[in-house]
């Protein structure tokens, strides 16, 4: 017997919680035995910014309220399309090294298509949609928030 | 009357606070907005469009957590303890 709690997606410190535990969550499901596969994606910090700047290190900042609603609608919207079992977005906030980990997306589907398409999709509305904000810091000493 | 102002991204890195308490008299959100232009120099240039006549198209005006939309935005009532959030475009990680 799996005790592992249901996770809540939404805004965390950084590290607070793992891919692991997500997993573990995801597969606690009760609906678990409908799922075929198990989508993830994680998006890290890298070390040029898109105009080719070198990164050194990146601030996470969000409204938390206003961010885990719509993180919560969002997973709530996707999870009503057919063949999508559970979405978990998690995202963090604080200061970040380059290659930590910054939001896990996980979605358990049916099959594979419609995972590879929900996860997508939740990748692409988390970016648009979520009151966070990132600011990149450059080893020439100067930053910039990225809108 | 004292409403507070929730700061995020920029607006943190100026004002070096997560959250600000303003006295208003005249109840709406252009007051707020002219108070902390006077206070803090670098946010006109965030919250006015070019001509410094009205709100800057890239800034969504939270109240209560509710998003405020119309043409005078400016012109919002706000109410004692209101928490305000001036938020630009999100950039998620």
């Amino acid at each position: 017997m799996n005790e592992t709690k249901e996770l809540r997606s939404g805004i965390y410190n950084k590290g607070e919680i793992t891919l692991d535990e997500i997993i573990k969550s995801v597969k606690n499901n009760p609906k678990i035995k409908k799922v075929g596969s198990i989508h993830v994606f994680t998006g890290i910090v890298r070390e040029s910014s898109k105009e080719g700047k070198q990164v050194k290190s990146m601030k996470i900042d969000s409204f938390d309220d206003l961010a885990n609603k719509t993180i919560e609608d969002i997973c709530e919207s996707l999870k009503k399309k057919n063949g999508i079992i559970d979405v978990k977005i998690v995202h963090f906030k604080g200061d970040f090294s380059l290659s930590d980990d910054l939001v896990y997306v996980v979605v358990a589907s049916a099959h594979r298509e419609e995972g590879f398409d929900a996860i997508k999709n939740a990748v692409d509305l988390y970016k648009k949609e979520i009151a966070v904000w990132k600011r990149e810091d450059f080893i020439d000493g100067t930053s910039k928030w990225i809108h | 009357m004292l409403v507070e102002v929730l700061y995020f991204a920029e607006f943190k890195d100026i004002t070096k606070k997560d959250t600000e308490k303003f006295d208003l008299s005249s109840k709406n959100l252009k007051e707020l907005i002219d108070l902390l232009i006077k206070k803090y120099d670098p946010m006109q240039e965030l919250l006015l469009d070019k001509k410094n006549e009205s709100l800057s198209n890239n800034i969504s005006v939270i109240v209560n957590n509710k998003s405020i939309h119309g043409q005078d935005v400016l012109s919002t009532s706000l109410n004692e303890g209101d928490k305000i959030a001036l938020l630009l475009p999100v950039s998620g990680g």
